[in-house]
């Protein structure tokens, strides 16, 4: 069974009172461990589709489930349960909370679980330590640099242990070297098994992936699997 | 011109887009304006009573005061009798002297029978109180025996137009009263209660009494002088005091000295006994005020939190203009004008809904407000005020979304909610305390109304006795037979209607006390469940000019004659001036405290007698089965003995009482609504900072979002921040409140216990209102914390 499992997929917003297709019949499905990139120009709904993965947003039309479980069933609630427990985001724009320490902002990937964590202060300091950040639990976001934030943005995606992380263009503003340390972190990730998806204009980081799905117009234009 | 066109159409534009944020911009300042202006109507009513009688300032009411013994002077709007006469013959001083003498009786026109309230009244009562005329003569118009003048209002109902000069009306025996002046209608600010007024000559009036035997001293009559331009009125005080002293034939009871209240100042001068509508007070005018100046500034801040929730916007539409060659001066300017615009339109919003809000608030507190007529003066201030209150609201946003670096407007904005939390502790410690304060102004009333008579008025109806003494004796002959009618009593006055007598008597000590003395029958004690402490009850009525034999007292009278219990007094005979005799009774029996006058005077020490002479009310309890049908069935009783000629006069002793406490109710009902209005605004003020804190905090909640939050979650995150504020402001609400509301309580003779219900009910009043307001928001809001803030640069 597919971890996700996308059926012609539609989605609509308004745009000034007139309805805007993001995604038209979109059907996609991954597999639990796989890594994927989403390419495309800009409007073509990848952030949109990631969004929807994600339960950020519910699609106009069609049948999403994950892990065999129909999505579009679930309330608001089980929704929000779902991201907090099997779901990580990594963004582009860190999206650290400013004023929370390292330690403080990590340990949010836990704040949201409804049922008890175990060992919480010993996983957000391991997960520091996976990202290389053990010594700046008591910075402030705006002490560290792009690099180091987009570590930590990784950190609180994996301190639950998440069964997929979605990634929206993670090094979409970091240069050439914290973005290779960046999708190091984030394929070492993959390599044990983690589902990894992640959204990217770069050519150099989809080749990293086992799937590109290349979109247009709201629609997957093509989908390739690399040979292993 | 161009400028405030061009402002007109990017305020439309941007209400359009924004309208939720305009909506509560409005609605809070027109909220705040109308109450200011309904405040502001009110004072200025209560700061003109009696303005529309012309000279005013030199026309005075004789206030008569009394005291024993250094005791603080108690003041009487009435004098005795003799005091208008003796300053006619014995004082140049006074131009004109005056007397008003208040009664009820029947008197009909084809059209209307009525028991109506009016005045006998000197024939030149006119050239002392200068009341605008629509018709006749005022300066002859009482000098005929037979003559009435009546306001237009009085005219229509008796004669059905406004004009019915040289008509008649029938009196009780029959004789006719015609029509000689019609006086223009009396604003509700005045301090008459009555608006007709007939000649003094006539044979059967009070004055013609009194003038007919100069020794009669007591009656209820008012005084009016108008003084000479070069004299004072304490000097008229003092000679009067003289000419008291000189002329005085009566017992001991004498007034100390006498003041002369101008007419308009009368209104709001303190309390005096048996005046004709109850005072006003300056210190509630003041409390008001500062109210409604607290109330402006809470909008004024409201205003202010809404605009810079805009911040963002506003600070790059200012970029831009400043980028495109405007300066400092013309960016503040824009924001100022667009605040002068908003004002303007609350303004407008606050003159309908108080158009809109006054015939109620009219009718319920039995006021005159009107908005159209209100004086220019008045009107340019609440111009003023707006203006004004657009600049303060609108100066600190603007300096800051003018600011011209962006980095320090950043700074400037992404300093709250810590800025905030003050403002939050200011206004909820206001609405607190105001809610508490409308709590226990509630609670007195109902004080009043239940606890402080000490009696069981319940299922009581109050009928007003007849002139004519045979009906009176048929009609409680025959009420008395009625199956649903429990016990009849007859009384002088109704509990707690001030109606009460003098005497002076001297305690064991040799020391001179005041009582007041009442007359009941022995019924009385049943009807209103009163039980006995010690001895017995009346035992029958008595009509002959006597003293009584035996006497009740009630336990005040107990102690302030030195006994050590109620059965110590029984027996012992009390010797005691009226106002025209000496008198000695037995104490038979003693009664506790029961209220015979409001909760504004302490329970003097008094006597109980049985004179039946001096009785003027029925007190009818009724069997609670039925009741109406046995209401019905006195009605008609009465009609068949009157024949029509004189309808019955019947209340609930509950709508009795409360028409005793007119000014209490006002203050009720007006506690109520300034309560009300800063409850509104202050949740008004509260979404604002919603709006302004979620505009901060947009991309966190995303984020918490995405990480799994749900609406619980959120909530709790938004409400938060204002957990503290809230408890300081209860902290510093309740000791503010106890300490004034403590004060305002010992104004009264009696009063309530301060106990600390009320205060928890406000708080719990607030914080609900608080978290709803915050709740409403976050349900508004929460579809706007969209996953495209996460997209967002930092």
């Amino acid at each position: 069974m597919p971890l996700i499992q996308l059926d012609d997929i539609h989605h609509t917003y308004a745009d000034n009172g007139r309805p805007v297709s993001a995604l038209s019949g979109v059907s996609l499905s991954i597999e639990a461990g796989e890594f994927v990139a989403i390419v495309g120009p800009s409007g073509s709904g990848k952030s949109t589709l990631l969004n929807i993965i994600g339960t950020l947003e519910s699609p106009s039309r069609g049948v999403y489930r994950f892990d065999g479980t129909s999505v579009s069933d679930m309330s608001g609630r089980e929704r929000a349960q779902l991201r907090a427990s099997r779901i990580g985001f990594v963004f582009q724009n860190f999206n650290l909370i400013d004023h929370l320490t390292v330690f403080e902002n990590i340990r949010l990937g836990l704040r949201y679980r409804r049922e008890p964590v175990k060992n919480e202060h010993e996983r957000v300091l391991s997960a520091m330590d996976r990202v290389g950040l053990a010594h700046r639990a008591d910075h402030l976001p705006r002490e560290l640099s792009g690099g180091q934030q987009q570590r930590c943005a990784i950190a609180r995606a994996i301190v639950g242990d998440p069964q997929i992380v979605l990634a929206d263009e993670p090094t979409g503003s970091l240069d050439s070297q914290n973005a290779a340390q960046v999708l190091g972190i984030l394929t070492e990730l993959n390599s044990r098994g983690t589902t990894l998806v992640i959204v990217t204009h770069a050519p150099s980081q989809a080749d990293r992936a086992g799937r590109v799905v290349e979109m247009h117009d709201g629609r997957i234009h093509l989908s390739t699997r690399r040979l292993a | 011109m161009k400028n405030a066109r061009h402002d007109f159409g990017l305020l439309f534009r941007s209400v359009a887009r924004r309208w939720g944020v305009y909506a509560l911009m409005m609605a809070g300042t027109g909220l705040a304006l109308t109450l200011t202006l309904i405040v502001g109507l009110f004072i200025h009513s209560e700061l003109s009573f009696d303005r529309f009688i012309r000279g005013s300032d030199r026309v005075y009411l004789v206030s008569a005061l009394y005291g024993l013994e250094n005791k603080p002077l108690v003041g009487s709007d009435i004098t005795p009798a003799g005091v208008a006469r003796w300053m006619r013959a014995d004082m140049a001083e006074a131009r004109q002297v005056t007397r008003l003498s208040p009664v009820e009786w029947p008197l009909s026109t084809p059209r209307r029978i009525a028991r109506e309230r009016f005045f006998w009244a000197d024939p030149n009562l006119f050239e002392v109180l200068d009341l605008p005329a629509v018709a006749g003569d005022l300066k002859t118009a009482l000098r005929a025996r037979d003559s009435i003048v009546m306001t237009q209002r009085m005219a229509r109902a008796y004669f059905g137009d406004q004009n019915p000069l040289g008509r008649s009306l029938t009196t009780r025996d029959n004789r006719r009263l015609r029509v000689t002046a019609i006086l223009r209608d009396f604003p509700a600010n005045t301090h008459l209660d009555r608006e007709l007024f007939v000649s003094g000559g006539y044979p059967y009036s009070v004055l013609s009494l009194h003038d007919a035997n100069p020794t009669y001293l007591w009656s209820i009559c008012y005084t009016y002088v108008k003084l000479r331009s070069d004299v004072g009125p304490e000097a008229v005080a003092r000679q009067l005091t003289r000419l008291t002293h000189q002329n005085w034939q009566g017992p001991n009871n004498i007034p100390v000295s006498y003041e002369l209240i101008a007419l308009k100042d009368l209104h709001l001068h303190e309390r005096g006994d048996l005046q004709m509508k109850a005072r006003g007070h300056v210190d509630t005018l003041l409390a008001l005020a500062l109210v409604a100046v607290v109330i402006l500034l809470i909008a004024c801040a409201n205003y202010a939190g809404l605009v810079l929730a805009e911040t963002d916007e506003r600070g790059a539409e200012m970029g831009l203009l400043s980028a495109l060659g405007a300066g400092r001066a013309h960016l503040l300017a824009t924001v100022l004008r667009e605040s002068l615009i908003v004002h303007l339109l609350s303004l407008l919003l606050a003159l309908a809904l108080t158009e809109r809000l006054l015939p109620h608030l009219n009718h319920s507190l039995n006021l005159d407000l009107r908005l159209w007529s209100a004086p220019p003066g008045l009107m340019g201030l609440m111009l003023l005020l707006t203006v004004a209150l657009a600049l303060l609201s609108a100066l600190l946003p603007a300096i800051i979304v003018t600011a011209p670096s962006p980095v320090r407007r950043a700074r400037m904005r992404t300093r709250p909610p810590q800025r905030w939390q003050g403002w939050v502790i200011a206004q909820f410690t206001l609405v607190i305390s105001l809610l508490i304060a409308a709590q226990v102004v509630s609670r007195q009333w109902d004080y009043a109304l239940d606890s402080a008579p000490g009696f069981d008025g319940q299922h009581v109806a109050i009928v007003d006795l007849s002139d004519n003494p045979w009906i009176n004796r048929a009609f409680l002959n025959e009420i008395r037979q009625l199956k649903g009618v429990d016990s009849v009593a007859q009384a002088f006055g109704a509990p707690t209607s001030n109606f009460v007598r003098p005497a002076l008597v001297r305690g064991k000590d040799g020391r001179l006390l005041s009582f007041t003395r009442t007359s009941v029958s022995p019924e009385f004690l049943g009807v209103y469940g009163i039980p006995l402490r010690a001895g017995r009850n009346l035992d029958h009525t008595f009509s002959e000019v006597v003293a009584p034999k035996d006497i009740l007292i009630n336990e005040t009278a107990v102690r302030a004659l030195g006994f050590a219990s109620p059965r110590e007094a029984l027996g012992h005979v009390l010797g005691y001036e009226t106002d025209r005799t000496h008198m000695q009774s037995r104490i038979i029996g003693v009664v506790p405290d029961i209220r015979f006058s409001t909760v504004h005077y302490a329970t003097p020490p008094m006597m109980i007698d049985g004179f039946d002479r001096f009785f003027t009310h029925f007190s009818i309890r009724v069997k609670p089965s039925n009741e109406a049908e046995t209401l019905r069935q006195i009605d008609q009783i009465w009609l068949r003995h009157t024949g029509g000629t004189e309808p019955i006069e019947r209340q609930g002793f509950r709508d009795y009482l409360r028409s005793q406490y007119h000014d209490l109710h006002q203050q009720v009902a007006v506690s109520r609504l300034v309560a009300g209005v800063a409850i509104l605004l202050s949740a008004l003020g509260l979404m604002g900072l919603c709006v302004f804190l979620t505009r901060h905090q947009s991309r966190e909640l995303a984020i918490r979002k995405a990480l799994g939050a749900h609406f619980g979650d959120l909530l709790l995150y938004r409400i938060r921040p204002f957990l503290l504020p809230l408890l300081i402001a209860n902290i510093a609400a309740w000791p503010l409140a106890g300490l004034v509301l403590q004060q305002w309580l010992e104004t009264f003779a009696a009063h309530m216990t301060l106990t600390p219900l009320p205060f928890v009910q406000a708080s719990l009043v607030t914080s609900a209102s608080a978290l709803g307001a915050i709740l409403l928001h976050a349900m508004w809001s929460n579809r706007r914390v969209r996953i495209a803030f996460l997209r967002q640069d930092v």
